[in-house]
């Protein structure tokens, strides 16, 4: 297709938007133009909800070849993209922009043990590389999901993970921050998952996403099981208003998390903390 | 990488006798649709505007606190619209073609940072056609300083004036009875041509005059020589966390510095709707604005103005931008020096830096050496 321009989106139809729970739903767009939207797992879309606004928001659909996309949305009070988006009915139009970003690279977890680290809505991005990963199987050797949420109901994806459970090839962790009625699994903060993981450090990649507090936490667990940081990758989210490298929100130094990320290795990471 | 800075070759040099400078002007106002040009405002204020005869021109003027560079980056303004309909898809339309604009009477540092706006908008992975288009439509005569304008320029700093080398499409130098018309650009010839009449080729002398009142000009601006050690500093982050919190507490988080700021590029999108009919406005941002990287989820990385201030200076001053963009993220133009009430200006900061940094010179660690030499080298001529 014919590039419209740097900024103008593609409109697109909301087929339909799902309730995951209070705070968050998956909505299901469908390209106008009927041209696919391919991309990487990681990858992010700008999404405009016509007289509110753009936002950027990770794909978290399977990445396919054909015009629909998936996201998963929280909504934020006083967010004014979140809000309007939430209000959406199937039938009506948004517009998107993207796919922007580097997303994960598959190579570097190819032919090794997956790690995925994923706390609440972190779970959104971590949806479409498992879902990459599972496609291709083989190619993978162990794949361990760490999957964290503060409480039973504010779990994403039911009937998915109900799958997932049953599926031999992935060792799928479940835990919830504080002990519930509804819940008979592990409790405890998603770093407790690791005091019972078994690794090989040498042999092992690692995707983690989730709120920034997280980040620390499950990186020192990471380097407690001498994980490669060159294998360690991470997803930054910042507020951005382009998505092309120009207006300058998402930068960290020379670094545009737009176009140099959103996903960095720990090495890149702390190379970008220096100070 | 782009080290050393263009020092491009004009085209053709010509003289213009001063005498003939407002009937040169009459026949230049015609050659686009619209005239910009320094222009006296209120209270004695200049003010770059459309003007419709020469006589409204000041030739004499101390640059405007806002830069022509407004006209290719403006405070406002559409990237796209759109049209509602019930029921319906939006129609989302492109920015119609921008109008054309002479900017007559543009200061070197502005064509410097006209110049470095146009390496960061159109190289890079992604180009912005919005800008592009704008910017095409531009053609640019310059007007150099020779002498600072006031005791806040400090362009031979970072090598941006007071004569611009590149970037101009025509460019005058105000000599004793005539000007030095320099023929920049293929775009900057047919104005050359309009005003043929006028202009008769220079000859060797006067463009050796001319680099002599140069050289005799450099030790008239007070501020010097301070740019490019800060950019050492910088980029080996060998500033203590104590200067930029000791900054950060002074400045009120106003924004002016980086609002008034022809380098500073930073916007936000806002979305507009009137009677069915939408657009996306891009306004100028600053990166010193609290709320400029608050997320939704109320999450924000630079929560303090002390994280703000050193982000705002490692932009302006860290080898990486050099490397990029040929130039330090500062033209020398003095603007924030003007409005900054707590005196927190990039020269300010570049002279604590050096003072308060410590030398990283002999670090072979430094992926910046060779740009930060290089920056150097080229610092004034002090
Ligand atoms: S440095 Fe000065 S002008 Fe800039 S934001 Fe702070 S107080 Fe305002
Ligand atoms: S930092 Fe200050 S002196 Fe430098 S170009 Fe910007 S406004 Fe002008």
């Amino acid at each position: 297709m014919e590039r419209q321009g740097t900024y103008v989106p593609r409109t697109a139809t909301l087929i339909e938007s799902v309730e995951e729970n209070t705070l968050e739903k998956t909505f299901t767009f469908e390209l106008d133009d009927g041209t696919p939207l391919p991309y990487n797992p990681g990858q992010f879309v700008l999404l405009t909800v016509f007289g509110a606004g753009e936002a950027p928001f990770t794909l978290c659909s399977m990445p396919g070849n054909d015009p629909r996309i998936t996201l998963t949305v929280r909504r934020y009070p006083g967010g004014r993209v979140t809000e309007a988006l939430h209000e959406m009915k199937p039938g009506e139009h948004a517009g998107v922009r993207g796919p922007f970003g580097n997303g994960f690279a598959m190579e570097m977890l190819r032919g090794r043990d997956v790690l995925v680290v994923a706390g609440g809505i972190g779970m959104a991005p971590q949806r479409g590389l498992i879902e990459a990963i599972l496609r291709e199987r083989d190619q993978f050797d162990r794949l361990i999901v760490f999957y964290g949420m503060a409480s039973p109901d504010q779990m994403l994806y039911n009937d998915l993970i109900a799958e997932w459970i049953e599926r031999e090839d992935i060792d799928l962790r479940l835990t919830i921050d504080r002990p519930h009625t509804d819940w008979d699994g592990h409790v405890g903060l998603i770093t407790t998952l690791f005091e019972e993981l078994d690794v090989l450090p040498g042999h092992t990649s690692a995707t983690i996403v989730g709120p920034p507090v997280m980040y620390p936490f499950v990186i020192a667990e990471c380097e407690r099981l001498e994980l490669d940081p060159e294998y360690i990758f991470l997803s930054l989210e910042r507020r951005m208003a382009c998505g092309v490298g120009k207006c300058g929100h998402c930068a960290v130094k020379g670094t545009y998390v737009c176009i140099d990320g959103p996903v960095f290795s720990l090495v890149q990471l702390r190379e970008l903390e220096a100070e | 990488m782009q080290v050393e800075q263009e020092h491009n070759r004009p085209l053709r040099t010509l003289v213009l006798r001063k005498d003939d400078i407002r009937k040169f002007i009459e026949l230049l106002i015609g050659a686009a649709d619209h005239f910009i040009a320094p222009r006296r405002a209120l209270h004695d204020d200049v003010a770059f505007a459309e003007v419709h005869s020469a006589d409204e021109v000041e030739l004499d003027y101390e640059n405007s606190l806002i830069s022509p560079a407004s006209y290719v980056l403006p405070q406002r303004e559409a990237v796209f619209t759109y049209a509602m309909t019930e029921g319906q898809a939006p129609e989302v339309k492109a920015t119609p073609e921008p109008e054309s604009h002479i900017l007559f009477g543009v200061r070197p540092c502005d064509v410097a940072a006209i110049e470095y706006l146009d390496r960061f908008f159109l190289g890079g992975e992604f180009a912005d056609d919005v800008y592009a288009r704008r910017r095409e439509a531009k053609t640019i005569v310059a007007l150099a300083c020779i002498e600072p304008q006031n005791e806040a320029c400090w362009c031979t700093c970072s090598n941006a004036g007071p004569v611009a080398r590149s970037g101009y499409d025509l460019q005058l130098t105000p000599m004793d009875d005539v000007y030095l018309v320099e023929v920049g650009t293929e775009r900057g010839e047919p104005l050359a041509h309009l005003a043929h009449e006028l202009l008769e080729p220079a000859d060797e002398k006067l463009v050796e005059e001319r680099e002599r009142l140069i050289k005799e000009a450099y030790p008239k601006f007070e501020r010097r020589g301070n740019i490019a050690q800060a950019m050492r500093w910088m980029s080996g982050d060998q500033t203590p966390e104590e200067l930029w919190e000791e900054l950060g507490a002074k400045c009120f988080s106003c924004g002016s510095c980086s609002l008034v700021c022809p380098v500073c590029s930073c916007f936000d999108t806002h979305e507009y709707v009137e009677d069915g009919v939408g657009a996306r406005i891009r306004c100028w941002d600053s990166c010193h604005f609290p709320g400029y990287s608050l997320e939704a989820s109320g999450f924000n990385p630079r929560e303090n103005e002390a994280e703000r201030m050193y982000h705002y200076a490692h932009h302006k001053l860290c080898g990486d931008t050099f490397a990029k963009y040929g130039r330090p993220g500062c033209v020398g133009c003095g603007r924030c020096v003007q409005v900054c009430s707590a005196q927190i200006d990039l020269p300010r900061i570049a002279q604590m830096v050096r003072e308060e940094g410590w030398s990283c010179k002999d670090c072979k660690a430094c992926p910046h050496a060779d740009v930060t030499a290089a920056a150097e080298k080229g610092d004034g001529e002090d």
